[in-house]
Order: structure tokens, then sequence, then C-alpha cells
């Protein structure tokens, strides 16, 4: 109980509590898009002409393409001429030590509770902390280095491991597969690349901390991971980020390689700044995930809690291509005051004997709206394949919205789909039932959210769920009760 | 495709005679303007209607009425009661039999009715013809047309059959349909709608709207059997709309048709309304058979319960779309939807999309959709008791198939459903 009371007390007092600019010097690029942009990012990088090639083409497929407005979202057009598409802290001299690290920098960290120093010695979670674009700073690169796992920026690994980028970037989500993603493809500015070789099984969690820092820059972060033939990786990504008014656009992509018998889990807990109670100000995170398992027996697993964001806009999906492969989503999604979040999963069998699991809890609290739009798709050639789904909305209030969409195409007769969807309250007898003995209704109802998410928070590794359960208190502030 | 769409403007004008003259013109101009939905519609995504619009279908049927002893041939089990012949749109009054209609139900075509009151307040009031280039298409082209009208209070006890033919023997006709049943307070009646054929091997296309008031206290079951030839064409439109207290049900059975597609709307605009909808499709060849359904909960202490249940084989096509709107007044709504498929062999398809719009907090709503085959330890019990694998899976898919024929409390009807279902369930599996 002690921890909900914190939650509550926390609730009770929050404004989005992790709001805040750091006062560092950005190198921008000049507002707006263009080829001479895209040139602009790439010089910025060094990258070589390859890599500027592959975005001159993102960028010239993009000119082609139209934004898709078929989410069940709604949000003033975006002028991708307002954007800025480059910003970087300021020269990033190479750091061997934390002390090294610009004091600033160091004291957004600390802010945000991530202490590299004490994750670096409890934790044993080695951190690739990202601010705006560039990355910052990588730990535990030595150790990760003997066992031969590459855990470094993307733009290192354009230089360093130039053949792995060329062979996988795109693989899993072409530039052409979307209008966000031949955005992205065009203008990344930096990102994650991790590879784990051949039977490794990567010791520790690897995490990333994404911020967007700088007033009006758009993040377009590019993750590639790659787990070769019986590897094992757990992955986190969790971000925060300061308190703006302007709407700012995250385009994210990432890719997911999962080869025979390698296995890949993937853990999200987004808390990007939702806007203010009358949605003002706010990101839009319209991001690409996507995995493929293209060996036998591989298994990729994407959990996510979102609770940040003024919208939403993401399904992260697998491919599941090799035989005997799996398939997992487990999501909890938040909505309150006027977000809007349009999420879940895609789930494409086309190996024999797949299997796949969808978990999507959806809250919706305020005056926002939840949707839940899932794909599961058996080919004709999946003999055997297996999809289970689950998607329960709750909703508090009678403002807000939630929506399901699903959509079943199965093409085989072996093939066993199934597909299940509840939408309820916190129901008055639950809450009664705490009230006998003597919990508020308040905690009760914390007490039954977070019960409703357990499925979901079980996924996640310990020190996430924890942050997850807290986040989840404090999305919901206002509409308990 | 723009030259069909200028095809039916140019018949539209060939024909000056109407019975409602401002709404079919603004029908058409609705038409008009939307053009045929393409597969970017999302009603549309998995139903493609090229083979309808790209065919120029006669809009004049040849003066080859069907007899009542044909109509008696077909579906035996109606001699006695109360029925009407819908044939190409128009009653045909020799092949119907009116002669004991009883007290409080009134049978009258479009035409006739046009100045009562009820006909007045309802005719075209629920249709989606602003949404739907074929529900437009529909009221543009239906000057005649089927009304019953169950006065308040009157319970009819006995079934009314509506025979919905297409008589067309060799040109490829087009039918427009159009039933409007207003059920006065406190009423009760039931409804059976069969839509078949004359001929086995004529392309047809019936483009059927139905429009059900459903006014308080009262209770309808409408049963509709769709069952026209091979080669047909059926788009058909539900369009229900309930009052407070009242109670309806709808049974669809879709068995024939080369591009079958249903859509029932239903608004459920007063307080404690009880809604029932059963729905089978059996689907074989290379038929496609689309069901789309929509209630919509606009107000408080409402119940639907929705069950769908399809089996495809060969190269069929089997597609189911659910939708529950609740909108924000419809607390303490309970809503159930649940869409089941088996598939028989690995050419056919199946794409369910159950979806949920939720607007209100203190609703109780679910669904669940599967896609699957036939259990096997059932089968395995029928096989150890000595029956053949055939037997046994016709046996197990007709079970299937029963839980939504059991609703249909027609009982005559029921068991001709039965036979029918059964035997396209044999031709549909081997």
């Amino acid at each position: 109980m002690s921890e909900d009371l914190k939650i509550l007390d926390e609730v009770t007092g929050g404004e989005y509590k992790w709001g805040f600019v750091s006062d560092f010097e950005s190198d921008n690029a000049p507002k707006g898009l263009s080829e001479d942009i895209v040139r602009f990012i790439s010089k910025k990088k060094n990258e070589p002409q390859w890599m500027l090639d592959w975005r001159l083409k993102a960028y010239r497929h993009w000119l082609t393409m139209e934004e898709p407005t078929w989410p069940n979202v709604h949000y003033p057009k975006i002028d991708f001429n307002e954007i800025i598409y480059y910003s970087a802290p300021k020269a990033k001299p190479q750091l061997n030590s934390l002390d090294e690290l610009d004091p600033e920098i160091k004291a957004t960290f600390d802010k945000l509770g991530i202490s590299l120093e004490e994750q670096k010695r409890l934790s044993g979670v080695a951190v690739d902390a990202v601010i705006d674009s560039v990355s910052v700073k990588t730990t535990f690169r030595d150790e990760l280095g003997k066992l031969g796992i590459i855990f470094c920026s993307f733009s290192e690994a354009v230089h360093e491991h130039p053949e792995l980028i060329k062979k996988y970037l795109g693989s899993v989500v072409p530039m052409t597969d979307n209008f966000y993603a031949a955005l992205n493809s065009a203008v990344f500015s930096d990102g994650s690349f991790c590879y784990i070789p051949k039977g490794v099984r990567c010791p520790m969690e690897l995490s990333t901390y994404f911020r967007i820092n700088s007033a009006g820059t758009g993040q377009f972060e590019r993750t590639l991971i790659i787990a070769d033939e019986g590897a094992y990786v757990s992955y986190l990504e969790g971000c925060t980020a300061p308190m703006r008014d302007e709407n700012q656009l995250h385009a994210a992509v990432v890719e997911i390689y999962s080869h025979k018998d390698a296995q890949v889990k993937y853990s999200t807990v987004q808390n990007w700044y939702p806007g203010d109670k009358n949605g003002k100000g706010g990101i839009y995170n319209f991001v690409t995930k996507r995995g493929i398992c293209a060996g036998e027996n591989s298994k990729i697993s994407w959990t996510q809690v979102e609770t940040g964001s003024a919208i939403t806009w993401k399904y992260p999906s697998v491919i599941l291509k090799g035989n005997n492969s799996t398939g997992e989503f487990y999501s909890v999604a938040v909505t309150n005051n006027m977000q809007q979040a349009d999420t879940g999963t895609k789930m494409i069998h086309i190996g024999k004997n797949t299997k796949s699991t969808i978990v999507s809890k959806g809250i919706s609290g305020g005056k926002s709206n939840n949707s839940y739009r899932g794909l599961v798709k058996i080919t004709k050639n999946a003999e055997n394949a297996r999809n289970y789904s689950q998607c329960d909305s709750l909703l508090l209030g009678d403002q807000c919205g939630a929506h399901t969409f699903p959509y079943l195409e199965v093409h085989n007769k072996s093939a066993k789909v199934e597909h299940e969807a509840t939408t309820s309250k916190v129901g008055e007898d639950q809450i009664f039932y705490c009230n006998q003995r003597g919990i508020s209704s308040e905690d009760a109802v914390g007490l039954i959210v977070n019960g409703f998410c357990k499925e979901v928070f079980n996924e996640l590794p310990m020190e996430f769920a924890v942050e997850a359960q807290k986040l989840l208190a404090i999305s919901l502030e206002g509409s308990v009760g | 495709m723009a030259t069909t769409v200028e095809n039916y403007l140019e018949k539209y004008s060939a024909n000056q005679q109407r019975e409602f003259p401002l709404l079919q013109d603004k029908a058409l101009a609705h038409f008009s303007r939307m053009g045929f939905p393409t597969s970017k519609n999302e009603e549309w995504k998995y139903t493609g209607i090229a083979p309808i619009i790209s065919k120029d279908f006669s809009f004049s049927i040849p003066d080859n009425k069907c007899s009542a002893e044909e109509i008696l041939q077909r579906v035996p089990f109606v001699q006695g009661s109360v029925l009407i012949v819908l044939e190409n749109g128009k009653i045909n009054h020799e092949a119907s039999d009116l002669s004991s209609i009883p007290a409080g139900l009134v049978i009258k075509t479009l035409g006739e009715a046009k100045n009562i009151v009820d006909v007045k307040t309802h005719y075209n009031r629920y249709a989606d013809v602003q949404d739907d280039a074929f529900s437009a298409l529909n009221t543009a082209f239906a000057n005649d047309g089927l009304v019953l009208l169950i006065d308040s209070k009157a319970v009819i006890e006995k079934p009314v059959y509506v025979v919905q033919v297409l008589s067309s023997d060799n040109v490829a006709a087009i039918a427009h349909n159009r039933i409007l049943v207003v059920a006065g307070k406190n009423s009760e009646a039931k409804i059976s709608h069969l839509a078949v054929s004359k001929n086995e091997n004529t392309e047809t296309f019936s483009n059927t709207i139905i429009e059900v008031f459903v006014d308080e206290n009262a209770s309808v079951e409408y049963d509709l059997l769709q069952d026209e030839n091979e080669k047909s064409f059926q788009i058909c439109g539900t369009h229900v709309y309930q009052s407070a207290n009242s109670r309806f049900s709808i049974n669809t059975v879709a068995l024939g048709g080369s591009i079958l597609k249903n859509k029932l709307h239903i608004k459920l605009d007063g307080l404690n309304c009880e809604t029932h909808m059963h729905g089978l499709y059996v689907a074989g060849g290379s038929q496609l058979i689309d069901n789309h359904t929509a209630v919509y909960h606009s107000r408080p202490h409402c119940n639907s319960n929705e069950l769908y249940k399809g089996i495809i084989g060969g190269k069929a096509h089997g597609v189911f779309n659910g939708k529950i709107f609740v909108e924000k007044d419809a607390q303490k709504t309970n809503a159930y939807q649940s869409n089941k498929n088996i598939l028989l062999s690995n050419d056919a398809v199946v794409n369910a999309k159950p979806q949920l719009e939720i607007f209100a907090d203190d609703v109780k709503c679910t669904h669940g959709a599967t896609t699957g085959q036939m259990d096997d330890e059932s089968l395995f019990y029928l096989r150890s008791r000595g029956i053949n694998e055939n037997d046994a899976k016709a046996m197990l898919n007709l079970a299937f198939a029963n839980d939504i024929l059991n609703n249909i409390t027609v009982e005559d009807l029921r068991n001709y459903i039965s036979g029918l279902v059964e035997a396209k369930l044999k031709a549909v599996a081997y």
C-alpha cells in the first residue's frame, strides 16, 4: 500500500514533473526541408556517400507521398517546412569518463533520475543516452565489446560497421514503407544500433533514454537491432520530454531483425509531454516499429507502456517469416485530458506453425480518445498458425472514448485465430469491496487500474515495471475518483 | 467506371414517372456525387464490385410473371399464410395470397401508401442515402415496393411471408426492391423475407433496401433468407429504428449469390430496447459474402446481442464487419458481439473486423471473433462411433449453423432453411 500512497501523493501534486528545459547550446539546422537540408545533415555527421544517396532517395520518394489521414486522431496539419530537422548538442569531444560530460547534460539526467553512475553501478544497465539527436554517452561499451556485441549510436555504426548497416538498413521498414518512415529515412539524425553475434546471450539489458530537448526540433531517431543466430537481447527504451507549447513531431523508425533461434525483447515506456489540460502543446508520436522473425524458431516481443504524447500513433509489428517463430505484443496505452492514441500491432504470419499473442489494455480518461487498431494476417501457406488477441478498454468518465478496430484476415484453413475485446468501467462493486476494507475510493481505483494492466506490466523488466506503475497513476491524475 | 454511373443516370432520366419525385431526384444527385465505391472505401475494402458495375443490366424485364404455383413449388410451406410476392421490385398481386390478412395489418404498394402519414414520416428516413451509393440508387429507382403497416396494439401471430423474386429469364436484369415496415405501439409481428431467383442461370442484380420502424413496446422478428442463384449479385441494406422498450430480432441466412453484401444498421433511440442479430453465411465456389452490421446505442439501458457465423469453403471469401457504437448518453448499455468462422479449404478467405466505438463509461461491451476449423476431438468422437468422416463433418457443421437457425421462431421456415443449409454444406465441403 505504501507504494500506492506514494503514487497518489505524486498524482495530487503533479503537473508534468519532467518538464524543464536544459540550457546548453544546440547546433541547429535552419528550419524547413529540402535536398540541401538532407545534404546538410549528412555532412554534419560526416557520412559516406552511400548513406547520403540512400537519404536522398528516400527524400525524393517522400516528395511523391501523401500524408495519411486514416487514423482515428485529429490534429492541425503539420507544416513540414516549419520544423528544424537537425539539432545536436554542441561540438562533442570524445569522452572517456562521465566526469567529462557537460555538467548541464549531466544535470538533465540527474533530474530525470537516470543517474548514469548509479545505473552503471547498481543495475548493470548499459545506457546509450540520446539527448536530442546525437548520442552523448555510451556506457558499458567495452564490456559488451568483449562478447562481440555492438551497441553504439547509429552514426558511429555507419562509420564503423558499414557492411552491417548496408545489409540491414531498410530491410524491415523500407524507405518507401509509409509517409513518416520515408521522412525519417531522409532526415534521421541519430539513434541506436545494436548487433548481437551468433549464439551470444546479451548479459544485461540494453537501454536508451530518449529526450526531445530543443524547441521546434523534430526528433527522427533510427534504431536498428540485429540478433544473429541463437542470440538473445532485451532492449529498453524510455522517454521523458520537457514542457513545450509548440507541437513537436517525433517520427522514429525501429527495425528489428531476428535470425534463426534468436530472441529479441523490446520494451518501451513512453512519457513524452502530453500537452496541458486543454490539449495545448504536446508531442506527436508517429512511429514505425517493425520486426522480422526471419529464421526458424525466432521470437520478437514488443512491450509498450504509452502514457505520454498528445498523439500516439504506432503499430509495433512482427513479420513471422521463419517456421515456428513467435511474435508477442503487450501494450498499455493510457490517455487523459485531450490525448489521443491510435495504437496496436500487426502480426503477419508467413511461416508454418507461427504463433502470435496480442494483449492490449487501453485506459481513457478526461476527454481523450484511445483506439486499438490491429491486423492479424494468416497467409495462405502459414499452416497451423495460431493467434490469440485480447484487447480490453477501461473508461474513466463519460467524456472519453474507446475504439477497437481489429482486422483479422485468414487465408489458411488450419489457422486458429481468436480475438476478444471488452470495454468496461471500474465496477462499483469492486470499489465497494475495497471501501469496505478501509481503502479509500482513490486508492481503490489505483489498485484496480494497476490490476487491469498487470498482465502487461509482468512482461516488463523489473525497474521498468515500477516506473510504469507510477507513470500510470500520474497520467490518470484528475480522472480518478 | 464513369460510364456506368452515367448509364444509370441516363436510365433515370429515360423514365419520368415518379412516385416521390423530390426524394428520388435528391437520391440520384447523391448517387451521381458519390459514384460507385472502390476498395479504398473502408466499407468496401474486401468487397470488389467491379463485376456488378461493369455490367449493363436491363431495367425492363419482359413480362413473364411468376404464377402462384411456381412460388408455392419453390416455398411450399407458405401455403395458407399471408404471402406477398415482390417480383422485380413490384408486388405481383396474382401470385400473392392476401385473402386472409389479419386485423391490424395493412399491406400496400409504395405508390398506394404514399399519402399515409406513417409512410410520409418514415419512408426513406433511415436509409443512408447520402453515404451509400447503392442506397441512393435504390431510392432513386424504387418507384414501387412493399409497405407493411402494423396498427398499434395489433398482434399478428402468424408470420407474414414476403417472397422476393427476380424473374428475368435470359436478360441480365436489375431490380430495386424496397420494403418499409412500420410497427405501431405495442404491436407484434413476424416477417419472413425470402429472396430467390426464378431462373437458376440468369445473371441478376437485386438492390434491396428494407426500412423497419419499431415503435414503443413493439416487437418485431425479421427473418431474411437470401437464396438467389449462383450468378446473382445482391446488395441488401436493412435499416432499423427502435423506440423505447421495443424489441427487434433479425435472423439473416445468406446462401446464394456470386457477390452478396448485407448491410444492417440498427439505431436504438429509446430506453430499454432489446436487439438480437443473428446471421449465418455459407459460401463455396468463388462466392463472396459480406456482412456489415452496425448497432448505434443512443440511449441508456439498451441491450444488443449479435452472433454471426460463417462456413467458407472452395475459393469463397467471407467478410464480416460488426460495429458497436455507444454514444455519450447511452450509459448502462450492454452490447455483445461475436463472429465465428470455419474455413474448409486453403483457398477460402475470411476477413473479420469486429469494431467497438465507445463514448460512455458505464457500459459493458464485448466482442469476440474466431476463425478456425472443426474441433478434432468432436470429429474423433463421432468417428469412433462409426460415422464416416464426411457425415461426421456435415453433422458438426450443421450443429455449428444451428446456433443461428434456432433463433428463427417460425418453425416451417426454420425447417425449410435448415434443409437448404444442409444441402449447401454438402455442396461446399467436398
